[in-house]
């Protein structure tokens, strides 16, 4: 954090403000983050299994929910059913491609394209659904999703008698997700390729440029002849995609669909779109900062992993981290209203 | 310096108040005075360092430098609470209120009156708020929620707030904004009873005719510093105009231009939420203005016809009014008429609350293309932020806004160019019928006339133009036609060039003469 001199474009010179410094916290972080840990722990924090599998693998389904989570909070609303989505998505893919019924008999593998197709198919009705009630049924946010949710959660649960689906491998759907390119592991690729998506999405489409405004005054953006209902519903349905999409990675890399696997989502999903807040663009949820989020989040709680800190006061750090985080942002816009 | 009232000591004066923002002197060494029983107007366009004065006055903000003494001991206005108890009591635009609380509630919030052991005597406080507002000559049910109140009754009941606290000095921040004349009249009484018990009041407002009116003195800031002040008996409104703006503003209207004949738009007996059978034609290049009180159902009339709001009962036809289709026969409208719709129709209405309605907090660039976000792509769907940056310095430019760029944050702008810059996003759509509520509401002089002339040069190009208002003089100045609602019903139709303000306030009244 040696830069804060620049000056970044639009902005007057006024001394150092937290503005200024803003940018730069977030990479700085990560940066010291690496350096503490890797200086303590060179052999077993600073090596690439570490680095690339044990940090970034391990948050390649969570990145993708985050950033579909990022769309949502763009509008201004936030949705907690993101992991029973998930669930249901990745347990009706399952069923389908499994070798085995739930009960244990033998059973013949269904069409991957199938699965895939009904595992978005999922995720859109039940992000439409969740959509529907908040934009155009007037519910709020938080009861709507929060309720969602447990229904999501506990309908794929029946649909697999609460039981984990094993025996994904067919089709190379289990290699692809656990196989690598470049020595990369390929749920990167697919991640990455999605978080760009949603950055396009976002940044450079007429229909991000509503998102924003309808986030940042849904009054002023029904005047201008946004339809606010819909950029909001639409919002909701593209969330409900990258939930599935999370879902069907998750399972895919684990070859087992597993209905409480992406139960910690919805948390942190959220907890990384406000990180990515209070770390760029003037607290505005964006793509960047999110996943920026997303790595911090992962790479402190391995950091502590590697400790002989008690498991639960490691969460009580990260949390505790993440209270920390927002804070300055959060001061300093206190301070520019006085 | 003139000689102000008899020499009455002052009741609060500041001496070399000085506060910057960054770099920005907002308030250059600025001295004024109060004295016992005086009104004094705060006058200035905005962004001269009025809201900065009522600032450091009330608490909220602190000075860099200067004194404030009250009844000659120097004060400490260190927050909003100090200020309070030392007597300097402000009344802001808008009204700190709390909805649901009554009345009574609302006079004593914060204050330990009628308890015992923190419990209420309620008997007692709603005797103890009738009696203040008897003192002022008001009779307001002092159970009801404060928020049911009218404007005015909202008012008083923040007045009486401030005397109960023993309010020494009182500072009226446009205070007449949102209330009508009947209503302006009720509240010059009160001050003038406030006047008599000796308190000191500073009077801000944009309304010159109503500072005549009520103040005794007057004191002009332009770019923070003091630029004028003397006995308000010894000035003319035109050299307030002058002192404030720093240069002549001879011609705050432009001239009226010739209204075509074609019909853009025929109404007929369109009804809604809070208006009933409403008829009338718009032409070519034609400004109407819509006169009223609050309440009257003027400013239902516009968000009706753009589609802010729904429409009941009634025809609403427009000659296609997009730029392209000029020659196309009228087109009957349905009642399923959306904002949206409406504009690709070429119908624009620019709302009345700018911060509310206008604006969203994002950069000047963004807020100017939102109306136009599919011209500045591929494909109508990829933005191409090149095009973008230009068309919205165009229009940055032809609005004349006043910044630092087109990648300033709007909501660091003062009040004139953020209306600036809502019109210009508006102004994008290249509207054929343009629907003003209230365009210069908390806008300073200067503004307003650069305003004026920027929706005469669109009537020039044979856009017409419906301008609701709630300032009478400025209907008359920029209007052709002046239609005037009361009670949701249209109750005459006047000629902007002939009629007089009497004339235009009877019929707001429901009176015809």
């Amino acid at each position: 954090m040696t830069d804060t001199a620049t000056v970044p474009q639009g902005q007057a010179p006024r001394g150092i403000t937290f503005d200024r410094v803003r940018p730069f916290l977030g990479p700085g972080a990560l940066v010291a983050m690496v350096v503490f840990f890797g200086s303590i722990y060179p052999d077993t924090f600073l090596t690439k299994t570490n680095l690339v599998e044990n940090i970034l693998q391990q948050v390649t389904a969570l990145a993708i929910v985050a950033a579909v989570q990022t769309v949502v909070m763009v509008v201004g609303e936030f949705d907690l059913s993101v992991g029973g989505l998930a669930a249901l998505a990745a347990g009706f893919a399952a069923t389908i491609l499994n070798t085995a019924t739930i009960d244990g008999d033998p059973k013949q593998p269904g069409s991957l394209l199938l699965a895939v197709f009904l595992c978005v198919v999922v995720g859109l009705v039940g992000g439409a659904l969740c959509g529907t009630l908040v934009s155009y049924l007037g519910v709020l946010a938080f009861i709507a999703t929060l309720a969602m949710n447990e229904v999501f959660k506990n309908f794929a649960r029946f649909r697999v008698q609460g039981k984990p689906v094993y025996g994904l491998v067919q089709n190379n759907f289990v290699a692809v997700a656990q196989g690598k390119t470049w020595a990369v592991p390929n749920t990167i690729y697919i991640s990455a390729a999605i978080a760009l998506i949603v950055w396009f999405l976002l940044d450079r489409t007429t229909l991000g440029r509503k998102m924003y405004a309808v986030g940042g005054n849904p009054d002023a953006a029904r005047y201008s002849g946004i339809n606010v209902k819909f950029v909001k519903w639409a919002a909701f349905a593209i969330c409900g995609v990258g939930a599935a999409l999370g879902g069907l990675m998750q399972a895919a890399y684990n070859a087992t669909a597993n209905t409480t696997a992406p139960e910690p989502w919805m948390l942190k999903s959220i907890a990384a779109v406000f990180l990515g807040m209070a770390l760029m663009r003037n607290g505005r949820p964006n793509l960047p900062g999110t996943i920026l989020g997303v790595v911090l989040f992962r790479t402190l709680e391995n950091g502590l992993n590697k400790t002989d800190i008690n498991n639960y006061i490691q969460d009580v750090i990260n949390w505790g981290a993440v209270i920390v985080a927002v804070l300055p942002p959060a001061i300093a816009r206190i301070r520019e209203n006085r | 310096m003139p000689a102000l009232l008899p020499a009455s000591p002052p009741v609060v004066a500041v001496a070399g108040l000085a506060k910057r923002y960054g770099g920005v002197t907002v308030l250059d060494h600025v001295d004024l005075s109060v004295r016992w029983g005086e009104v004094r107007a705060l006058l200035g366009e905005n962004g001269a360092g009025k809201s900065t004065l009522i600032k450091i006055l009330s608490g909220v903000v602190r000075a860099d430098d200067g004194t404030v003494t009250l009844n000659d001991e120097r004060v400490d206005l260190h927050s909003a609470h100090a200020a309070q108890e030392l007597g300097i009591a402000t009344l802001h635009q808008e009204l700190a209120i709390v909805p649901g609380l009554s009345v009574a509630e609302n006079i004593f919030l914060g204050q330990r009156k009628a308890q015992t052991f923190g419990v209420v005597r309620w008997r007692t406080l709603r005797r103890e708020a009738e009696r203040l507002l008897d003192s002022l000559g008001q009779h307001l049910n002092v159970r009801q929620d404060a928020d049911q109140l009218s404007p005015v009754g909202k008012t008083m009941t923040s007045i009486a707030r401030a005397l109960s606290r023993d309010a020494k000095v009182l500072i009226l921040d446009e205070p007449t904004a949102a209330l009508t004349d009947q209503e302006t009249a009720q509240l010059f009484a009160v001050m003038r009873r406030l006047k008599e018990r000796g308190v000191a009041i500073i009077y801000v407002s944009h309304r010159l005719e109503e500072v005549v009116q009520v103040c005794d003195t007057y004191t002009v800031l332009r770019n923070g510093q003091k630029v004028g002040e003397g006995d308000i008996g010894d000035v003319t409104i035109p050299e307030l105009i002058t002192t404030m703006a720093g240069r002549p503003v001879d011609t705050i209207f432009p001239s009226r231009g010739g209204a075509g004949t074609g019909v853009l738009l025929r109404a007929e007996g369109l009804g809604g939420k809070r208006c009933h059978n409403v008829s009338f034609e718009l032409h070519e290049g034609e400004v109407i203005g819509i006169a009223g009180l609050a309440g009257s159902g003027r400013s239902e009339v516009v968000r009706l016809l753009a589609g802010a709001q729904h429409r009941r009962t009634g025809s609403l036809e427009v000659r296609d009014a997009a730029p392209s289709n000029v020659a196309a026969a009228p087109l009957r409208l349905t009642r399923r008429h959306t904002i949206g719709r409406a504009q690709r129709l070429g119908i624009t209405l620019v709302p009345q609350e700018r911060r509310a309605d206008g604006l969203v907090p994002d950069s000047i660039e963004r807020n100017i293309n939102l109306t136009t976000l599919g011209r500045h792509t591929l494909g109508r769907v990829v933005m191409v932020p090149r095009r973008a940056r230009r068309h919205a310095e165009q229009r940055h430019t032809e609005l004349a806004v006043r910044s630092r760029g087109i990648a300033q944050p709007v909501l660091r702008l003062s009040g004139g160019n953020q209306q600036k810059v809502v019109l210009a996003k508006f102004w994008a759509l290249s509207p054929r019928i343009l629907l003003l509520d209230e365009p210069t509401r908390g806008v300073d002089v200067g503004t307003k006339s650069e305003i004026y002339h920027l929706v005469r040069q669109r009537a020039s190009e044979g856009t017409g133009v419906v301008v609701v208002s709630s300032e009478l003089p400025e209907l008359l100045g920029l209007c052709d036609r002046i239609l005037v609602m009361h009670e949701g019903r249209m109750v005459g139709a006047f000629d902007a060039a002939t009629t007089t303000e009497d004339e235009l306030l009877h019929a707001c009244y429901g009176r015809t003469r």
